[in-house]
């Protein structure tokens, strides 16, 4: 039996004469090519379905290799809530820390109530897109799930009155976040385990950072307007083992009856920087506020 | 079977009577198909396809053709001369038309048994 192109230039053959079988696929060059274009094509395919899933909000997704998590309890005693402040300057960069002691914190969309006397901290938390005011990155509040994304690594969960910062595309805190019915939000991660973290934005600004340092949650805010790199650098420098970015710029926040630790500043039953006025049409504006369990 | 050799891809299509062919050339992935008008038409399809098209469609009469080599196909009816040393075929109907072709002198030799063993038949 021969194949129809199995003939060599000293040779004849009549045709249906004699038996020949048409050559088995295998053996065709177009056969070989078409199974190769496949294959390449369901790698390809594969490789940008895994792609695109790993650039999905993957919160849900129980990855916790690539999690760095700072758990930072809070301690809520029947004392009076109140805000230790501290100045002090890293790297010729004016630094504010501020702790908050005996408060819970939580999440809040909307203004805050200045007039409620039980919030003693509060900062913008997740950044808001300036064209369409949606919450940039996953937000979770009270268990509920208001936006989705991991455009920014770093993220903050409050689950049982704790705040745990970390950094990572995936974390199960999203999830525990959702289930506790706690809080949860994206910011640009500053600092992951002691090392300084490089965000794309150059330019300078008054800047917000949350931080675990020493096992305990501070803000630490610059006094004066400094480039991410700068600011991070310094809150690293500061001995900060893990930091995310709160809002900053002209980002609203408050502090209410700060114990100053500095002596060139007084103290005040309400300090607030920036003007709130500015945000008030952007509807998701949210905050991550200190409250006294007991005032 | 059919009265015709019918060639499709996805551009054209095309037939021909078994008497209308004389002979068909290979030219690497195309073929010249020869007819006895003189015309010749050029079609994307190899050689092997056109013979196992013959042999598919012509099955009655598909041995009046013979594949000589990588390169012909001939129509047995149309041999008018063969001269293996010289390596000459000549296709003719001793009327209208006259291919003079080349081919190997061990195919033509072979030809040339077959064809003086089917005339002694």
């Amino acid at each position: 039996m021969k194949h129809f192109d199995d003939i060599q230039d000293d040779e004849i053959r009549i045709i249906g004469r004699q038996e020949v079988i048409r050559k088995p696929l295998f053996k065709r060059w177009w056969f070989w090519t078409a199974v190769a274009a496949m294959c390449l094509l369901t790698v390809l395919i594969l490789f940008f379905i895994l792609r695109n899933i790993e650039k999905q909000p993957t919160d849900a997704q129980k990855n916790t290799a690539s999690t760095n998590v700072a758990v930072a309890p809070t301690i809520v005693t029947a004392e009076p809530a109140y805000v230790i402040m501290r100045d002090t300057v890293i790297n010729d960069v004016p630094l504010r820390l501020l702790t908050p002691v005996n408060a819970i914190p939580e999440l809040l969309i909307g203004m805050p109530d200045t007039m409620d006397q039980s919030l003693i901290l509060c900062f913008q938390a997740a950044d808001i897109r300036a064209d369409n005011h949606d919450i940039v990155g996953a937000f979770i509040f009270k268990g509920e799930l208001l936006s989705r994304g991991v455009a920014k690594k770093g993220f903050c969960s409050i689950i049982g009155g704790k705040i745990q910062l970390g950094m990572a595309e995936s974390t199960p805190l999203f999830e525990e976040a959702i289930d506790k019915e706690g809080y949860f939000f994206r910011q640009y991660p500053l600092v992951y385990n002691g090392q300084m973290v490089d965000n794309k934005p150059k330019n300078k600004a008054l800047r917000h950072a949350l931080c675990e340092l020493n096992g305990q949650i501070v803000t630490v805010s610059s006094l004066d307007k400094e480039s991410f790199h700068d600011f991070a650098q310094a809150v690293a420098d500061l001995g900060v083992q893990n930091a995310i970015a709160l809002t900053g710029g002209a980002s609203y926040g408050f502090l209410r009856n700060g114990k100053h630790l500095s002596a060139s500043d007084s103290l005040t039953s309400l300090e607030s920087w920036s003007n709130l006025q500015y945000f008030e049409e952007y509807k998701n504006l949210n905050f991550i506020v200190w409250k006294a369990s007991v005032q | 079977m059919s009265d015709f050799l019918t060639i499709t891809n996805t551009n054209e299509f095309v037939r021909f009577t078994a008497e209308s062919l004389v002979y068909i050339s290979s030219d690497g992935n195309y073929s010249d198909i020869h007819t006895r008008d003189g015309g010749k038409r050029t079609i994307t399809v190899q050689l092997g396809t056109i013979e196992e098209l013959i042999h598919q469609q012509f099955l009655a009469n598909g041995d009046n053709f013979v594949r000589i080599g990588k390169s012909l196909i001939v129509n047995l009816h149309f041999v008018h001369y063969i001269h293996p040393m010289r390596r000459q075929l000549i296709l003719s109907d001793n009327h209208t038309f006259k291919f003079t072709l080349e081919a190997s002198k061990e195919a033509l030799r072979k030809l040339k048994d077959y064809l003086e063993n089917a005339n002694n038949k």
